[in-house]
């Protein structure tokens, strides 16, 4: 089984930071919702409910707790919308912040799947088609750069825990890997793609303001 | 070296928080990580994880089930109706009924207690009792108490003490900790083994001692349930501003509160160094 990440094109190699998905004279989806617009709640649903649903339906095989935890989401979504500041993040990244909460509470109330199940002849990869069809934010695409210049066994314990969900025991004992490696690869891993997106080296970053 | 040390485990687990969640010990111990990092964005691990989450989807998005994108509008209706929390069947829970799970914590506002001026005693009491019990309990998502609750932590002006329980039976097995600003007059109590209380009986109250008030007169932190097990956090929302608090105490009162705490039943404390 091989965990891989496509190749990106040209067009996403070079994302522009910061990360700005709105404009200051257009208020943003989210800010909007801040402000009871009805018709942005409505937008938002259009826009990043299959996007939530698919996240949860990726990691939660019961179609049950799967619609649960989208409810869950977006009713976090409503209630912090207020706190969405474009100049940190797109809405999609804010709104897949709040999801990956919920399932990471989900995975450890329920207990984790089965460890095959999430990665047995499934190929993961990168998506790099088909990322302006659906609004991942700007980050998905530096996410998706990051991944690229990762090792491949640093970006196959990566895809592992972020999108099976698998635990740091699991990938451990089904790679073969010691516990303390997969801990060290997994964290290398993020602190890259996290550097892509702030910019400063991955050590404690004073706030600007 | 040592500094280094810290701020390396710091970074570790906000990236092990991110992709998999932290147990009960790995939280406290970020938290006192937290507390002597000065600001630092801690959410950052998490962005990186979503936006490692979202790069992966592969571009056919499933579709919504039609009922459940009917239930997510009836939610964002009653949400901009209401401005309150719904449960998943669409109705306001116009009393708490906080979801208690090992990382889901039970998010709770503390009231405040019993009007100070006391010869209004319990006919004020009882007036409070009908208006928390018409008006609900506001109620914060774990994502925004969490977010809050760090940020409160790695404030520079901000204490964190963990409780210490008396020999009173009620508190015994009970641990968390407090953390206050005195420049922000907020924090939150976080409560793990806390037993449930019947509202109906009985109601724990929180008191705030300042080094600036004489002892005998805390300001009345508030009342607050317990339901179920699992991880408490109540966010502490004094009546009085409090100077310089020197103590946090947990006693178990009357329903609605007391106005001056006999202390008889004095189950936890966490006084500040």
């Amino acid at each position: 089984m091989i965990v891989g990440v496509v190749p990106l094109s040209e067009e996403y190699s070079r994302p522009s930071l910061p990360i700005v998905n709105t404009t200051d004279e257009e208020p943003s989806i989210l800010q909007r919702v801040a402000q009871g617009d009805a018709r942005a709640v409505e937008e938002c649903l259009d826009r990043y409910s299959a996007l939530v649903w698919s996240l949860a339906r990726k990691q939660l095989p019961d179609h049950g707790l799967a619609e649960d935890l989208v409810q869950d989401v977006f009713i976090d979504v409503w209630k912090s919308a207020a706190r969405f500041d474009p100049k940190i993040s797109s809405e999609a990244n804010f709104i897949g912040v709040i999801a990956r909460r919920r399932l990471i509470d989900g995975r450890r109330k329920v207990g984790r799947r089965p460890e095959q199940q999430a990665i047995e002849g499934e190929e993961v990869s990168a998506s790099d088609q088909g990322l302006e069809a659906v609004d991942r934010g700007d980050e998905a695409r530096v996410a998706a750069q990051a991944l690229e210049q990762l090792k491949p066994e640093h970006r196959k314990i990566l895809v592992m825990s972020v999108m099976h969900g698998l635990s740091h025991s699991q990938i451990a004992k089904t790679t073969g890997m010691p516990l303390g490696t997969v801990k060290s690869h997994l964290r290398r891993g993020l602190e890259k793609v996290r550097a892509l997106l702030d910019g400063p080296p991955p050590s404690v970053r004073e706030v600007s303001s | 070296m040592r500094a280094r040390s810290n701020d390396d485990r710091l970074q570790e687990l906000l990236a092990f928080k991110a992709l998999e969640g932290l147990d009960l010990c790995e939280r406290d111990e970020l938290d006192g990580l937290l507390v002597s990092a000065g600001e630092l964005d801690a959410e950052a691990f998490g962005r990186a994880a979503a936006a490692v989450h979202l790069s992966l989807l592969q571009d056919e998005l499933e579709e919504v089930p039609s009922g459940l994108r009917a239930r997510l509008s009836q939610d964002a209706a009653q949400f901009l109706r209401d401005g309150e929390a719904f449960d998943r069947t669409g109705e306001s829970r116009s009393s708490a009924s906080p979801v208690s799970t090992p990382n889901t914590p039970q998010v709770l506002v503390s009231r405040p207690g019993l009007p100070l001026t006391a010869y209004l005693g319990w006919l004020a009491a009882a007036a409070l009792l009908i208006s928390w019990a018409l008006g609900g309990r506001a109620e914060f998502t774990s994502v925004e108490v969490d977010a809050d609750r760090a940020a409160l932590i790695a404030r520079s002006d901000s204490l964190l003490v963990p409780w210490a329980v008396t020999d009173d039976e009620g508190g015994q097995g009970a641990r968390g900790d407090v953390v206050w600003s005195d420049v922000e007059q907020a924090g939150y109590m976080r409560f793990d083994g806390l037993r449930a209380n019947d509202p109906s009986r009985e109601q724990y109250q929180l008191w705030i001692f300042d080094a600036e008030r004489p002892d005998a007169h805390p300001v009345d932190g508030g009342v607050f349930d317990v339901e179920g097990e699992g991880e408490v956090i109540v966010r502490i929302d004094p009546k009085l501003g409090v100077s310089r608090a020197a103590l946090f105490a947990v006693t178990l009162e009357v329903p609605g509160g007391v106005v001056v705490s006999s202390r008889e039943r004095l189950l936890l404390t966490a006084e500040v160094p």
